[in-house]
């Protein structure tokens, strides 16, 4: 009895990881509730219990839940066996976690954490690569104005067509494909100069 | 390459491959050239970053609004709990209320013996009872009035019955019971109307004669006469 129950689990959380994937990729709304409803209040509870506000679970939940988002897009987590969603969005924000309280603790001189801790997060090098890159990613969106971040996010985002937009917005389909362009442009010669900044600043 | 401008033709046939939109054989095509160009490679990197950042934007909006949900439905579920726990309090409150009432209930109840007293009692109806006149009937009519505290019209209806008439025993008897104050010796206002009641003389009656003018008889007493019906 217990070989054919243990299967059927194991299938129903491969079948739910699945369509939590699925949904992250498409970025679909009652998915990411439903992922946050699940698995913010384990997170709550560890950062209250180590000396966090509700404010610092909500911002580490919501890093490890980006961290999940874009690796899930990126085809970096699948939903074979083995893979806990939750565990992993734990272990993320848990890591996030210590990391802020032990540079808080290292400004102020003191150990705040065992040395079990510090192991845990040293090990997660990879995540913290992810969070470089999507602090970058969100510099990128940063420079981005308002007028451009109303056409690029219904395009690439909520992937609606050019008529679409157009006729959402007043105006004709030529007019969106030329904003869209111009906006990706504008993007392209920042992305340009902060990288030519950044080598200056490089070198010796 | 980021210095030189991208024409809209090459952007858009970059952003085609990156969205999946171009043909199979459109797409062949393109990873060829890929291969042979390393700036297009730079230029698909960058594009791909950048549409990436612009999913991000959206992604954390999707996500700030999940935690609002979140936290409403966490507030709300709050408060729903505070006000179950809150209910909790009244079927005790209740339970205690009805022990409270149910305890009251059974102090102030009467005894039982009072209760069969209540229960089975039957007023005496006031029926003639056998005295020394059983056979007058027109006496013991007087009884009953006078039994049921009609005390007037027994004194007139026993007016009428030999049981009253001069000589006879019970006249100043009766005349006694009937008359409250007199019966009790105070003499004050006397307040029967049937005229002619006191017009009789009895045996120790001159007291009853002075009050018969009504008002504040006591005071045409004479000394002593008030005693004779002490």
């Amino acid at each position: 009895m217990t070989g054919p129950t243990h299967l059927v689990d194991r299938n129903l959380t491969s079948a739910t990881t699945s369509r939590w994937l699925e949904g992250l990729c498409r970025s679909d709304a009652a998915v990411v509730q439903e992922l946050y409803d699940l698995h913010f209040p384990g997170v709550r509870h560890f950062v209250l219990q180590n000396s966090g506000t509700l404010s610092d679970a909500k911002d580490v939940f919501q890093e490890a839940m980006t961290v999940l988002w874009l690796n899930a897009r990126e085809g970096r987590v699948s939903a074979g066996e083995g893979n806990d969603l939750g565990g992993y969005l734990f272990r993320v924000a848990r890591n996030k976690w210590l990391d802020t309280v032990r540079s808080a603790a290292h400004r102020n001189g003191q150990q705040a954490m065992d040395s079990e801790q510090v192991a845990a997060t040293i090990a997660d090098t990879n995540d913290r690569e992810i969070e470089d890159r999507i602090a970058g990613l969100r510099s990128i969106y940063a420079r981005l104005d308002e007028r451009c971040r109303l056409v690029l996010d219904r395009f690439y985002f909520e992937e609606r067509d050019l008529a679409a937009i157009a006729s959402e917005l007043g105006v004709d389909e030529g007019s969106i494909r030329t904003i869209k362009y111009r906006c990706m442009m504008k993007l392209r010669r920042m992305g340009g100069q902060v990288a030519e900044r950044e080598a200056r600043n490089e070198r010796p | 390459m980021n210095g030189n401008e991208l024409s809209h033709e090459r952007f858009e046939r970059i952003e085609a491959y990156l969205l999946g939109t171009l043909s199979p054989e459109d797409r062949t095509r393109f990873e060829a050239e890929l291969e042979a160009d390393e700036q297009l490679r730079e230029e698909v990197s960058l594009q791909r970053e950048h549409i990436r950042a612009i999913q991000l934007g959206g992604f954390t909006r999707t996500l700030e609004q999940a935690a609002q949900r979140h936290s409403e439905n966490d507030e709300s579920g709050r408060v729903l709990s505070l006000a179950r726990s809150g209910r909790n309090w009244v079927p005790w409150a209740a339970a205690i209320a009805a022990l409270v009432a149910v305890a009251i209930w059974a102090l102030v109840r009467p005894p039982l013996n009072e209760r069969v007293y209540a229960e089975f009692h039957v007023p005496d109806p006031g029926l003639p009872v056998p005295m020394g006149a059983a056979e007058d009937h027109a006496f013991h009519d007087a009884m009953v009035a006078y039994k049921l505290g009609d005390h007037a019209e027994a004194l007139m209806k026993w007016e009428g019955t030999p049981a009253y008439g001069p000589g006879q025993r019970y006249a100043a008897l009766f005349h006694r019971l009937c008359h409250p104050r007199v019966r009790k010796g105070r003499g004050s206002t006397v307040a029967l109307h049937a005229p002619g009641i006191f017009s009789r003389t009895f045996p120790g009656q001159g007291a009853v004669d002075a009050l018969h003018g009504g008002g504040e008889g006591r005071a045409n007493l004479a000394p002593g006469q008030s005693r004779s019906f002490g």
